[in-house]
């Protein structure tokens, strides 16, 4: 009898974590009041710090490296962009650190944003709308867990100056009709987009990729995501084109949180 | 009797435009008496430019002067470039095939294949008066791989470097690294089942692990830091042909890779004036 009990149990816990997965697929709406919104200022830049009222200090870290979303003149709990991309990090249990970076060519402040974190056990850059990810992947490539990018390539002036020297693992999620940050790239001011990935899936020494579609979601364009595998020291890299002309998160199309922190957190 | 006259006269131009000197010739390298086919056009200037075309695995260098639908001989006598088919040695399996780490070839191969193209390079430079600066590199299939060992180690020797349904090997991405820009161009057929498009990372069909055809371009563009990309359909004449264009490369090397849909392992010439298309590639990168 304890033994069918025991089945039973073991059924019951597999049939809710097989609903667990299935719903990580779709964004999970979590009510902020849950979360901790800081205003800070970190190596003279300008953060939002956000983070789950419950979490341990030594929980991961996200940095958000975006363009100027005028932290200064929001209160922070009034923080509407980016305002989903907050509320994830009550879902996988890490600590958000949106800053107001710019696209410069040197990413090295990033360092000391990293180190006003110092209980974190891993620390993840993304850079939103500009290419600091990629400036911060060639000057600092051991800085990070992994990176990643929303919306944005290689800075032309950071790659002339720059290269790529260590492997890194990096995800790019990008629209296909992004007119700021083409996918072709733009003359003296944007990397091509194929370009900017192929450049970490040189110097990651990948071998091969597969290729997945999403399912679309109504009324919206199709999502395909190419992993790059075999890579030095396990390094990958993973490319979500967006049939979109978002030049934001795609998170209409798709649910690009889960998807770039299920991405972090396996590195 | 006028319109066979105008037919003579027809055949006697055809062959005029492809009647430059074909001559096999040898030399010696690495203690070997390698082979080789020079062609050198009618009128060759002096400091001529020099292409080397590389056969592909257990073929020979007499099948690729010989082959009709390769148009190089003509196209030497119309861009003036010197042409020289060199023959590769036969490998442990045993088959004709340059040294490009095929598995069977790893450790019991001696010759460097590499080294030896250069050192033919040298030679005929100074023998029939070709310019050094102006030297190029084809080759199909195991030719192919060739071009990007080349590309990985002898970047230098070379002004530019153009691959028919070649591959990177793995095990070249393990020796080598890109150090140095290369102008280059890929062919490849998506439905090529020899060299396979998606790469084959398990070496499930036996030359060995390979990259995945794209990665191994993106390789090269990523060397030579190409930041733009032109993507251009050409006019559809059996399989359609799409040129992917990187440039933007900081030292002027440009990567242009021609994604054949649905082609299979060969030189695409049914799909596209491929030879003419690599001297034209070849012809961007000469200088005086």
């Amino acid at each position: 009898m304890k033994k069918i009990f025991y089945i039973l149990s073991m059924c019951l816990l597999f049939v809710v974590a097989c609903e667990q997965e299935s719903t990580n697929n779709e964004e999970q709406v979590v009510s902020a009041t849950a979360l901790e919104y800081a205003s800070v200022t970190i190596a003279g830049h300008n953060a939002v710090v956000v983070k789950p009222e419950d979490i341990a200090p030594s929980a991961p870290v996200v940095i958000v490296a975006a363009e100027d979303l005028e932290l200064k003149t929001r209160a922070a709990e009034q923080l509407e962009i980016n305002f989903k991309a907050a509320e994830h990090c009550l879902i996988g249990r890490y600590i958000l650190c949106i800053v107001e970076a710019g696209d410069t060519a040197d990413a090295s402040f990033l360092a000391d944003i990293k180190e006003s974190f110092p209980s974190a056990s891993k620390t993840y850059l993304l850079s939103y709308c500009n290419g600091l990810a990629y400036t911060a992947a060639m000057q600092m490539p051991d800085t990070f867990n992994a990176f990643g990018c929303v919306s944005a390539t290689i800075n032309p002036e950071a790659y002339k100056a720059n290269s790529f020297t260590k492997p890194v693992s990096f995800v790019h999620v990008h629209a296909t009709q992004n007119s700021i940050y083409k996918w072709n790239g733009v003359e003296n001011s944007s990397v091509s987009v194929p370009l900017s990935v192929g450049a970490i899936v040189a110097i990651d020494e990948c071998t091969h990729y597969t290729t997945t579609d999403f399912l679309p979601r109504d009324g919206k364009g199709v999502v395909s995501c190419t992993h790059y595998l075999g890579g030095l020291n396990g390094h990958d890299v993973k490319f979500y084109s967006v049939e979109s002309t978002s030049n934001g998160w795609c998170d209409a199309e798709f649910e690009v949180y889960n998807q770039i922190w299920n991405f972090f957190k396996t590195h | 009797m006028k319109k066979f006259l105008i037919l003579l006269s027809a055949l006697f131009v055809c062959h005029a435009a492809s009647a430059g000197s074909l001559k096999s010739e040898t030399i010696e390298d690495q203690g070997l008496t390698r082979s080789y086919y020079i062609y050198l056009p009618n009128d060759l200037p002096a400091n001529a430019p020099l292409v080397f075309i590389l056969h592909g695995y257990g073929g020979n260098a007499q099948s690729y002067v010989n082959n009709s639908s390769l148009k190089f001989k003509e196209l030497a006598e119309e861009y003036k470039v010197a042409l020289c088919y060199p023959q590769a040695t036969t490998d442990p399996r045993p088959n004709t095939g340059w040294n490009v780490y095929y598995p069977w070839q790893i450790d019991k191969m001696k010759v460097d294949d590499c080294e030896f193209i250069c050192n033919l390079a040298k030679h005929l430079h100074t023998k029939y008066n070709l310019s050094a600066k102006n030297t190029f590199l084809t080759g199909m299939s195991n030719g192919g791989e060739m071009c990007y060992l080349m590309a990985y180690r002898k970047a230098k020797e070379f002004a530019a470097i153009a691959s028919m349904a070649g591959l990177t090997l793995t095990e070249m991405a393990k020796r080598h690294d890109y150090t140095e820009p290369i102008a280059f161009m890929e062919v490849h057929g998506t439905g090529d089942m020899t060299s396979r498009w998606e790469g084959d990372p398990t070496n499930q069909y036996g030359w060995g692990a390979y990259l995945a055809v794209p990665v191994a371009v993106g390789a090269v563009a990523a060397a030579n830091k190409c930041m733009y990309q032109q993507t251009t359909e050409l006019p559809q004449i059996k399989n359609k042909v799409i040129l992917h264009r990187y440039y933007g490369s900081p030292y002027g090397k440009e990567v242009h890779f021609y994604e054949v849909r649905n082609g299979g392992h060969n030189w695409a010439t049914d799909s596209f004036d491929s030879c003419r298309v690599i001297m034209e590639f070849f012809k961007k990168y000469m200088t005086e």
